[in-house]
């Protein structure tokens, strides 16, 4: 019988782009969104106003290598780690966070702590967010599939 | 070995990391499809198709919320074009989904269409079964914003809901083959717009009737949920009919017979291209074609026997 299944295609880099919190803003979100799909990723986007509860589930439906966190509100300092919180609650740690905005100095040492790293303002060229991404999922190590009940 | 309970026991996780292996088409596919396929076969599964911004995400959300209403495990496909160019894509339908990414029982998957022209990816069909396996039912695929060519959906749904909106042009256009011929209901979304009764009207002129059922057309609003309890109703009357006349059994055999057909003529594609690139006589045969000596309809000729088709 011939094997039917061809040879492994090379995994496409998948990303969620959303902004979790009141933040309408999305033009920054949308042209981002197009950047990554230039970069050859497939990207979901999550859209405006949506809760970090819905955007770590929206993460592991679509199965995603990355999360592009944006707000411009200042509130990202509640709501990208309670994302990254989530996304451990639901054995989900090794989705990469990645955020951008209005993002104080200060603010950026705690979210990388907590593992969001870019945390990229206003000004950012395209090209140095998309290479972010790309070896920050380089570097990624896929937690094998054995999901806890 | 992938475990195969957890994707059974419909656990997210378990599920979406399967999706992605038969997206990738993982080595690990083809012996997990092996697994699940014993428990597949139990969903029905609806075919939504349509053009581009006539509202189809917007109508799923709807009719997902109505399924949650009856306590169903609902599973949604939704399908949006990978760029020719670079590869990606911007999948951006399950934004008008949002409300349904909390709700346990409600699976939602975006899919780039990956290079396949028709309307989906080359493994929906498979990607539908792990939704099945893991117990959803309905599931709901929605294709990449249709042009009139794509029809793809016909070959994976039980029942096919073709959407459009008003002002999309005259009757002709609703009399034209393609997806036009393979929708067993017909939704005018958007109805509030003004010439919703004229597209109604230009439908019902040329529509054509699948076997005896005359489809029907209906106006929703699906923003709001305008209508859509009734396209439901007309959904589940349609399978009925099909049912009760054999038609949807059938239906599913052809699917899988043309599925296997497909299978084995790609495999065998495959197969005698490298064959035929192998023979001796091929670069020799090209050269004659490109010099004229001989015409390409004797060239194949050739090489078909060369290779012992004959």
């Amino acid at each position: 019988m011939p094997k039917l299944m061809p040879k492994s295609n090379p995994r496409k880099l998948r990303i969620l782009v959303s902004k979790p919190g009141l933040d309408g803003h999305d033009r920054g979100a949308l042209i981002l969104c197009k950047a990554f799909r230039d970069a050859g990723m497939e990207v979901i986007y999550g859209g405006v106003l949506t809760t970090p509860e819905q955007v770590a589930a929206m993460a592991i439906d679509e199965d995603v290598d990355a999360v592009a966190l944006s707000l411009l509100n200042g509130a990202h300092m509640v709501a990208f780690p309670r994302v990254a919180k989530l996304l451990r609650d639901s054995n989900a740690a090794d989705i990469v966070l990645v955020g951008g905005g209005i993002i104080p100095k200060e603010d950026k040492l705690v979210l990388e702590k907590e593992g969001i790293t870019g945390n990229f303002g206003p000004g950012t060229s395209l090209g140095t967010i998309v290479k972010h991404v790309k070896d920050r999922v380089a570097k990624r190590s896929r937690t094998t599939t054995r999901p806890s009940q | 070995m992938i475990p195969i309970k957890p994707i059974l026991d419909g656990n997210k996780r378990a599920v979406s990391r399967a999706i992605s292996l038969i997206e990738d088409e993982s080595h690990y596919a083809s012996s997990l499809l092996r697994l699940l396929y014993p428990h597949t076969g139990k969903a029905f599964v609806i075919g939504i198709v349509g053009p581009p911004g006539t509202g189809k995400s917007s109508i799923i959300d709807a009719m997902v919320r109505c399924y949650r209403q009856r306590g169903a495990h609902v599973g949604v496909v939704a399908t949006d074009p990978s760029s020719p160019t670079s590869g990606g894509a911007l999948l951006g339908d399950r934004l008008r989904m949002g409300l349904h990414s909390l709700d346990s029982d409600v699976f939602i998957r975006s899919m780039a269409s990956r290079g396949q022209s028709g309307g989906l990816s080359p493994t929906t069909r498979n990607v539908v079964r792990v939704m099945d396996s893991a117990s959803m039912n309905p599931i709901i695929i929605e294709t990449v914003g249709a042009g009139q060519n794509d029809v793809s959906i016909a070959s994976v749904a039980d029942v096919v809901v073709v959407v459009l909106m008003p002002q999309m042009g005259d009757e002709v256009q609703s009399g034209k083959a393609g997806f036009m011929e393979i929708g067993d209901i017909f939704v005018v979304n958007k109805a509030d717009l003004d010439g919703a009764d004229k597209t109604i009207s230009d439908l019902r002129a040329l529509r054509s009737d699948v076997k005896g059922w005359e489809p029907p057309i209906l106006k929703t609003v699906a923003i709001g949920g305008k209508g859509i309890k009734e396209m439901l109703v007309q959904i589940e009357d349609c399978r009925q009919y099909l049912e009760k006349k054999g038609y949807f059994a059938r239906r599913r055999m052809a699917h899988l017979e043309e599925e296997l057909l497909g299978d084995i003529v790609s495999h065998w594609t495959q197969k005698l291209k490298l064959r035929a690139k192998r023979t001796s006589r091929f670069r020799a045969i090209v050269r004659e074609v490109v010099s004229r000596e001989i015409d390409p309809w004797r060239a194949s000729e050739q090489l078909y026997k060369e290779l012992d088709m004959m």
